[in-house]
């Protein structure tokens, strides 16, 4: 019997070419983006989960109030582990991680800069599985100045050679031997170290401060414990220890801070959901986003919606083709079950030979799709157990969504209609058939929609006015080395016609920004707000051309203005004051050992116009620069470059920056070229989706294709009596294409209400945003309909000048 | 074996019911060979199609093998049509995409024969209408004639008690017409039970008892 239906199933593949090809390579295309996005999401969806422990793993984040203005650090103070393991029995072990940002290790004649060196207690790999390929993990990181590298960078400094006990230089400062080797950490992890140092190394990690959040700390929870219950058990403790240092450094207590209206607690996040639903300030790495994981999800349901609904409209409208068959099987006999098992047995077929095809399909474009997404994906049909039979159950769902009402369909067929005569039965409209090819159609546009919204906000984020000017600038790193000698250095600069001008400072626009907790004098602590913070030399404002909304920029004739501050006009907003200047900030100073309260009182100089120093993604913070003390040096170097050929200029200052540093690493970027780095997630998204809408629209104009095929055909005999009556060519097309073109009209009418609701939804991860304008809803519905047109048209074209006496001989 | 009573069969829409049978009362015995004759539109089909439960009356009763079939659910009557009734279209009505040999073999899948016993039968069946060197065929590489023998056959494969032939011999030139008919003679005279629907007097005279149709009665 079974085998019965699928002899008939493939002849009946075979002779109807068109429509079998284009029901298998729609699939084929369908099944394959979705093959692809669900490894995409199934990576993203493991992140951490190769960690042994990873369901009992939480991490405590900062989540605080100050005067209205929420603050949300992935951080947390360095005593909180340890405290909180000796007072609550919950805990198994906690561990805490530390990051300085790049650094220049050395070993022998090799110097590398390096991104990821990490402190942690030596309790980490309790927590996290590492597996130590030498060196033992328990006693690893025990000492100070021990040091835990990865296999590759093991074989990046020591060739073959044991690196076990030899001795690595961080920045020349400090002397780690390695004590361990471990396995490369796994690309699903939220965190890739390369070096761990063991964190006793660092004083700091023995700071009894729980005021200021520098540390990573991670609590391994005994099985069965509460992890809501424990939040707020550590929520108390904070109270208990932080309490008192508050008053101490302030002379406020944490009730009279917290009844001002300010909020301070943290938060346990599930180590599996960080990255994901992470996006704190001070993130161990750039962090995935769970919205990319549903607006992949979403266009891999669509498409094989789509790709699905090519296969039913096809199925019924050539349903006449396998009327009398079902007429004839059941005046043999046919229960009505049976014909139902065989037309599914055949849609089953197909999408077997399509997933077989998309295997393929998949197999030959992950590369690109890997390059794109920026991952590492793999098919692993031989190495992974389930994936055969995962594909095996993927085509019989696919064969079942996509044949189960066409088989209902043409297995109601009577055979007393079907049989009663040679006439085929007429061509009946198919409301759902309608329906189905409006919904495929509304569903393209919104993802034409999506496309043009998000491309034209990412070109917007990029050429926006950020309040500075982003051209003709480049950036030096890792100045901070060159200390004291920055002024000459700068100065040696500063004499090349080519350099207009040179400032040296802190933080720079599109890099990780400090913070501080300040008052406005005269006020006091419990009306502490959060500001960014940052310093510079006197000539940040002239380099980065930024503008002054009231006082000054820092400058020579002031010798006071090492205690002044510039700050920007959201400071001014957040203390509702039209004119700062001339008032003063104070910033608590003391540590938490000492009794009296230790402040420090800033004279606010200047207000700079507000400029977008972080992503756009994020509004403009409120902002306070301090001036650089001439001693030392801070991060960066801006210089601001005459208009014209820069390549002399930057090898001059490859040499200058040579005859300081020595053979530290020269690293230098154009300002314009890593502020676009801020949006590389968001175009990587935005390109895989647009590349998506595209096969959607393709396979949509498939169907669409199949159907004008049969609906062109099932009209012959009318097209042939029109023409007889007089209708010409022109007439006849246009009454063949006015019903798609009805369709995509109604499309464009669902569509565009959905499209404007999620593409607002999209656009509200972006504080600032482009306007949703009328044309880009226009310009794709009319896109739609032009692709529809010419998809038709060729069946049409082709009715229409055919001669009328061929169609209508056999009547 | 069929006993009519007062069968009725119309369509309905808002305006107008328009009957295609009135009152039909027959019987019809084991053994019999009954021609049904009328002009075109008189119910002779449609006759047919209720008496081969492919079509339900309006009104009245119909028992078969003195079983109610006007009572019956969907599955009792396959279960009763399939292992009783054989069917003989004007236009062969045999599935383009299976060979000769599957198109045999159709029924008795149903039916739910073994495959051994299938082969056996399909084999016995080609061997008696003689259409061995044909089994590899498909019906559109047949003759009209060929192809009505093909779907005689079919009829016949699963032994049933009853055959209903809707002009068996309408799209056939008389020499073949005259071969199809001699052999639903011979079937009958083998004990199978035929009704026939025909247009022709001398076809309809291969029956023992003719019923006429006129516009859904039965001529007394």
């Amino acid at each position: 019997m079974v085998r019965n239906y699928f002899k008939i199933a493939i002849r009946n593949i075979l002779k109807f070419r068109l429509y079998s090809c284009i029901n298998i390579i729609g699939l084929a295309v369908g099944i394959a983006c979705c093959i692809a996005i669900m490894l995409f999401i199934r990576d993203e969806l493991s992140y951490d989960g190769y960690n042994e422990h990873a369901d009992q793993v939480y991490r405590p984040v900062f989540f605080a109030t100050f005067n209205g203005r929420e603050i949300r650090s992935a951080m947390s103070p360095a005593p909180m582990g340890a405290a909180i393991s000796h007072d609550l029995p919950e805990v198994a072990a906690y561990a805490r991680m530390h990051y300085e940002g790049s650094c220049v290790i050395r070993y022998q004649n090799k110097t590398f800069v390096e991104q990821k060196f990490l402190w942690a207690d030596s309790t980490l790999f309790d927590l996290f599985t590492l597996p130590f390929v030498a060196g033992d993990p328990k006693t690893a990181l025990t000492q100070p100045n021990t040091v835990v590298i990865t296999e590759s960078t093991a074989r990046k400094y020591f060739g073959g050679d044991n690196p076990i006990g030899q001795i690595l230089n961080r920045d020349k400062q400090t002397e780690y031997t390695v004590t361990g080797v471990i396995k490369d950490v796994p690309q699903n992890s939220h965190f890739h170290p390369d070096f761990i140092g063991s964190l006793t190394t660092l004083q700091d990690s023995r700071d009894p401060n729980w005021l200021s959040n520098n540390y990573f700390t991670y609590f391994l929870l005994k099985k069965g414990t509460n992890p809501k219950e424990f939040e707020h058990k550590i929520n108390k403790e904070l109270a208990a220890h932080a309490g008192p240092q508050l008053r101490a450094v302030t002379g406020v207590s944490l009730e009279q801070f917290l009844s001002a209206g300010n909020k301070v607690g943290y938060v346990l996040q599930p180590l599996t959901s960080i990255h994901l639903n992470s996006h704190l300030q001070y993130e161990l790495e750039q962090n995935g986003n769970i919205s990319t994981v549903y607006i992949f999800s979403a266009i891999a349901v669509a498409i094989l919606l789509i790709a699905c609904i090519n296969f039913v409209n096809l199925a019924t409208a050539r349903s006449e083709k396998r009327a009398k068959e079902v007429g004839i099987r059941k005046a043999l006999g046919s229960p009505r079950s049976h014909l139902v098992w065989q037309f599914m047995a055949e849609s089953i077929l197909m999408s077997g030979a399509a997933v077989i095809l998309a295997v393929g399909i998949v197999e030959l474009l992950l590369p690109l799709f890997n390059g794109t997404a920026d991952k590492k994906l793999s098919l692993n049909l031989l190495s992974d157990p389930w994936s055969v039979p995962l594909l095996a159950g993927f085509a019989i769902v696919v064969g079942v969504i996509a044949g189960t009402y066409p088989a209902l369909y043409l297995s109601s067929f009577r055979p007393v209609e079907v049989l009663k005569s040679e006439k085929r039965r007429g061509g009946r409209e198919s409301f759902l058939r309608n329906g189905l090819v409006v919904f495929q159609f509304a569903v393209s546009i919104v993802l034409f929609i999506g496309t043009l919204v998000s491309y034209n906000q990412l070109k917007y984020v990029q050429t926006r006015d950020l309040g500075f000017d982003r051209e003709e600038c480049v950036v030096i790193s890792r100045t901070e080395d060159l200390s004291s000698r920055i002024q000459s250095f700068e100065h040696e600069l500063r004499e090349n016609q080519d350099i207009v001008s040179v400032s040296n400072s802190s933080a720079v626009p599109g890099r990780q920004w400090g913070d501080s907790g300040f008052w406005l004098e005269g006020t006091g602590a419990d009306k502490l707000v959060d500001l960014q913070t940052m310093s510079s030399d006197l000539d940040f404002a002239k380099t980065y051309r930024l503008q002054m909304a009231g006082g000054r920029f820092f400058s020579k004739e002031h010798p006071s203005d090492t205690a002044a501050v510039v700050v920007n006009e959201e400071v001014a907003r957040l203390f509702g004051m039209k004119d700062i200047v001339g008032k003063c900030l104070v910033l608590p100073l003391g540590n938490a050992g000492n009794t009296r309260a230790e402040t420090k009182k800033l004279e606010v100089v200047g207000v700079v116009k507000d400029f977008n120093y972080h992503s756009l993604h994020e509004p403009i913070r409120p902002l306070v620069i301090g001036l650089m003390p001439d001693t030392s040096a801070g991060s960066f170097v801006t210089l601001r470059l005459a208009p014209g050929n820069h390549l002399n200029t930057i090898s001059f200052i490859e040499k200058v920056w040579k005859e300081y540093a020595g053979n530290e690493e020269f690293n230098f970027n154009s300002l314009d070229n890593s502020l676009q780095e801020l949006y590389t997630a968001d175009q990587r998204t935005s390109k895989i989706a647009g590349a998506f809408s595209i096969l959607a629209i393709f396979i949509a104009c498939l169907g669409l294709m199949g159907l004008a095929a049969f609906i062109t055909e099932r009209r012959t005999k009318e097209i042939g009596i029109r023409k007889v009556l007089g209708a010409t060519v022109p007439e006849v097309i246009a009454l063949l294409t006015a019903q798609f073109a009805k369709w995509v009209l109604i499309a464009n009418v669902i569509a565009w209400p959905l499209a404007y609701f999620i593409m607002n939804k999209w656009l509200q991860n972006f504080a600032y945003r482009t306007e949703m304008s009328l044309w880009i809803f226009v310009a794709s519905g009319v896109m739609a309909l032009i692709i529809a047109l010419l998809t038709v048209s060729a069946h049409a074209v082709k009715a229409a000048t055919a001669n009328p006496v061929e169609s209508l001989r056999y009547e | 074996m069929i006993k009519l009573t007062a069968i009725e069969k119309y369509y309905e829409n808002r305006v107008i019911k328009t009957y295609v049978l009135r009152d039909i009362n027959l019987e019809v015995k084991k053994g019999e060979f009954v021609s049904v004759m009328g002009p075109s539109g008189s119910g002779k089909t449609t006759l047919l199609n209720i008496i081969g439960m492919l079509d339900a009356p309006s009104n009245g009763e119909y028992y078969f093998l003195d079983e109610p079939v006007h009572a019956m659910n969907e599955k009792k009557l396959t279960e009763l049509h399939k292992t009783y009734i054989g069917f003989v279209f004007q236009s062969y009505h045999l599935i383009d995409e299976l060979t000769v040999y599957e198109n045999l073999e159709t029924p008795l899948l149903y039916q739910k024969v073994s495959a051994n016993e299938r082969k056996g039968r399909v084999a016995e069946t080609l061997d008696r209408f003689n259409i061995v060197a044909k089994k590899d065929l498909f019906p559109n590489q047949l003759s009209g004639g060929q192809q009505q023998l093909v779907a005689i056959a079919r009829a016949v494969i699963a032994e049933p008690k009853l055959i209903l032939a809707d002009e068996p011999t309408g799209n056939l030139h008389s020499d073949q017409g005259k071969e199809v008919m001699e052999l639903l003679k011979e079937l009958n005279k083998q004990g199978t039970t035929i009704i026939q629907v025909t247009h022709s007097e001398s076809n309809a005279a291969y029956g023992k008892r003719v019923i006429k149709l006129n516009d859904g009665w039965i001529d007394k």
